[in-house]
């Protein structure tokens, strides 16, 4: 039996062995980083389409795997493929047309990893062609993709990932489990911030259309922008803790404040999510300044907990009644006479410094690396291509961060409330 | 605010709890002739006075009357409210009557010096004194007839930390006296506590444990608290286990050394502030120079001290006893 993130009956972090069994790595072991296989399945062959930034990333990360051996590269772009092919080895074919990468028979698995509006298409074709499909967030970039790829995946048999891969770091796995116990008692209020100044736009050629091409994110017809590219992970990991539901409703400001070079994404905006039982998420982004704040503040009825990148910390106790002043007033309802410990030595209400109260949830590195998140998710995908199990993130969940996204640029793009679209059920 | 009415044999009880002054206020209120609705007015008005109080005397809180005070008085005279001129001036005396070992400008002193030097690095006491020398509160200026306060130097600041919860306290008690609601116990933390009337229909007053000692969590001190406050410090951090920090986190501005072994104070005396004050300053001058203090008072208490891995309780003031285990 699996609970809806698929790890029942491998009740993980308790340590780092039950960490590394939840996220997939059973089968895998590792050494120095490098993943040595004691059983050595025959290792899945993939092609990632859309080597930029990203697409090189999965490479890399690919690399490290022993079980996926990348069979095929495609970008439209030539220096890509050539920077690829250093990395992959001179030998791998590269492409620049992706349906030539479809018709490839010894090609299990694609990484899609090409500008969103690109996504859904691509893995429509790549599903038909019989390949199963990892394809990076945002997983669509309308409503009418989101669909297709739903109704497509009721019918088809092969595997769908999508690629928010905080799902898959360990700490973000303990945190959930945590809520679920009732660590912070009932998650209300969350406040997603992600900064950065990426280099979003680089004039890279003088033929406009490339150079928009290759600038992609800095454009809303390839792109939602800030809040699918750093929105989408803190809209799932909300949607996560809250037994994967979907925000009702959404409204927001946004606006192309500072980066006036003719790019047309928000480069800063501020959302707030309501979900159907009143849970509220701020979620907070810009693309002018890197400073990093805790990506996620959670905070319960009775606690909270600090989600940041590489570890978490878990503040509770401190704003309601201490559990022995709860028995002693039972006593004395009650008429009994007891003498409850009520007395101490000041007992404070510290800045989150003291941490005397504090619970650091770290990082659930070992040697299965369970907190990189990246690598985790490419394990996992080629496992469940070896074992045909249904992925963690599947297209469920990827359609219930990119409809998040999307209502937050209608929020914003129209200056009203954008509802969850009507008869929209996942 | 969690609220709860519970009958139970005639009464009505009434629990309440909510952050303020840093802490966790709670309190307990049982209704026996007047029942529910006297308790609830009772915990409204603790609430209010509570806020007023916070937003008054707290030296975190940037808008406080305190702060504003800390940011003038060393420029000029601060004109300040009866109230606060009094709970000043309380300071200064009782600053006097404890050859400085009570003094509300040395928190802020100490806190700024805790912030550039690690806890467990006492290599460097020589800065502790350096950043001592200036603070004191000889260094307040009150102008009784002109109601103001002024600081002699630079840097000074007063904070009345516990003082403030003493006081609270005493200001609720009035309160609790004046409403008609036969007993209660309010509490800051667990470390400032008031009582009044019975806990139960056939007892005086209202009995719980304290835990005295670091080391021993098993076997708290009991103390029945009969219309009076109880005020317990100590040289241990809080609490929620033994590992919290390093327990040296007290100093004696005076010699600007570590109060040592570990320790801790619980004294008892209807005035809640004067419990308050007492136990902060009798965590500093030890058993024999408090035994003087509290008797002086008309105050009770207890030192209990941490050596060698053994707990050693002595009473002491104006003896009553008390039961151990």
């Amino acid at each position: 039996m699996k609970d809806e993130t698929g790890l029942s009956r491998r009740k993980f972090l308790a340590d780092v062995s039950a960490g590394a069994a939840a996220l997939g790595l059973t089968r895998m072991g590792f050494a120095k980083g490098k993943p040595t296989n004691s059983r050595k399945p025959e290792p899945v062959s993939v092609a990632i389409i859309g080597i930029g930034f990203r697409g090189t990333h999965l490479l890399q990360l690919s690399e490290l795997i022993e079980n996926i051996r990348v069979g095929a590269l495609c970008d439209v772009f030539q220096p890509h493929l050539n920077r690829a092919k250093m990395i992959a080895g001179a030998s791998v074919p590269a492409y620049s047309d992706y349906r030539q990468v479809l018709d490839r028979k010894d090609i299990d698995g694609v990484l899609i990893a090409t500008p969103e509006h690109l996504h859904a298409s691509m893995a429509l074709d790549a599903l038909d062609a019989g390949k199963d499909v990892f394809c990076e967030k945002s997983m669509t970039h309308t409503l009418s993709e989101t669909r297709q790829l739903i109704s497509a995946m009721k019918t088809s048999d092969r595997i769908l990932q999508i690629g928010l891969q905080w799902r898959f770091r360990g700490h973000n796995q303990k945190v959930v489990q945590l809520i679920k116990s009732g660590a912070i008692g009932r998650p209300l209020l969350f406040r997603g911030t992600m900064m950065a100044r990426l280099p979003w736009y680089i004039h890279s050629s003088d033929d406009p259309k490339l150079n928009r091409l290759l600038n992609w994110r800095a454009y809303r017809e390839y792109t939602a922008g800030l809040v699918s590219e750093f929105g989408a992970h803190i809209l799932d990991q909300v949607n996560w803790i809250l037994g994967n539901t979907s925000p009702a409703r959404c409204a927001g400001f946004g606006g192309l404040d500072h980066w006036k070079n003719g790019r047309n994404t928000y480069d800063n905006i501020s959302l707030t999510y309501e979900y159907p039982n009143g849970e509220r998420l701020a979620l907070l982004s810009s693309g002018f300044d890197s400073h990093i704040l805790v990506p996620l503040d959670i905070i319960g009825t009775e606690g909270s907990i600090a989600l940041g990148g590489v570890a978490a910390r878990l503040f509770r106790g401190r704003t309601h009644q201490r559990p022995a002043f709860e028995r002693y007033v039972r006593a004395v309802e009650t008429n009994i006479q007891m003498t409850t410990a009520i007395g101490s030595p000041s007992y404070r209400l510290d800045d989150t410094d003291s941490g005397d109260d504090s619970l650091q949830i770290g990082s659930v590195r070992s040697e299965g690396q369970s907190d990189w998140g990246a690598f985790n998710q490419l394990v996992a995908f080629a496992d469940s291509i070896q074992t045909r199990t249904k992925p963690l993130v599947d297209v469920n969940v990827g359609a219930r961060t990119a409809i998040s996204a999307l209502m937050g640029n209608e929020a914003i793009d129209h200056g009203r409330v954008a509802s969850w679209p009507e008869q929209f059920e996942l | 605010m969690d609220t709860r009415p519970q009958c139970e044999a005639g009464q009505v009880v009434i629990q309440g709890s909510f952050t303020a002054m840093g802490t966790v206020f709670e309190t307990i209120l049982v209704g026996r002739r007047k029942g529910e609705q006297a308790c609830r007015i009772l915990l409204k008005l603790f609430a209010d006075e509570i806020q007023r109080l916070e937003s008054k005397l707290s030296y975190f809180d940037p808008d406080s009357i305190v702060t504003w005070v800390n940011r003038n008085a060393a420029k000029r005279p601060v004109r300040v409210d009866r109230e606060l001129m009094h709970l000043i001036e309380m300071a200064i005396q009782f600053n006097e009557l404890t050859d400085g070992a009570f003094d509300i400008t040395m928190p802020p002193a100490m806190r700024r010096w805790r912030a550039k030097t690690p806890l467990n690095s006492l290599a460097s006491l020589s800065s502790l004194r350096e950043a001592l020398h200036d603070v004191g509160s000889k260094n307040i200026v009150l102008d009784g007839p002109a109601r103001t306060v002024q600081f002699e130097c630079s840097g000074l600041e007063i904070d009345f930390g516990g003082m403030g919860k003493g006081y609270a306290l005493s200001v609720l008690a009035e309160l609790a006296r004046d409403s008609g609601v036969d007993a209660g116990l309010i509490s800051f933390g667990g470390s400032s506590i008031f009582a009044w009337g019975g806990a139960q229909i056939d007892r005086p007053g209202w009995r719980f444990a304290c835990h005295n000692s670091r080391i021993d969590w098993q076997h708290p001190m009991d103390v029945e608290l009969i219309n009076e406050g109880f005020s317990m410090s100590a040289n241990f951090e809080v609490l929620k286990d033994d590992s919290a920090v390093d327990h040296l986190h007290v100093f004696d501005a005076r010699t600007t050394k570590p109060v040592e072994p570990d320790r801790s104070v619980v004294v008892l005396h209807p005035d809640p502030l004067t419990a308050e004050m007492l136990s902060t300053a009798v965590l500093i001058v030890g058993q024999t120079k408090g035994c003087v203090l509290l008797s002086q008072a008309g105050a009770r208490g207890f030192l209990s001290s941490t050596m060698d891995g053994k707990v050693k309780i002595d009473h002491i003031g104006s003896g009553v006893s008390f039961d151990e285990g």
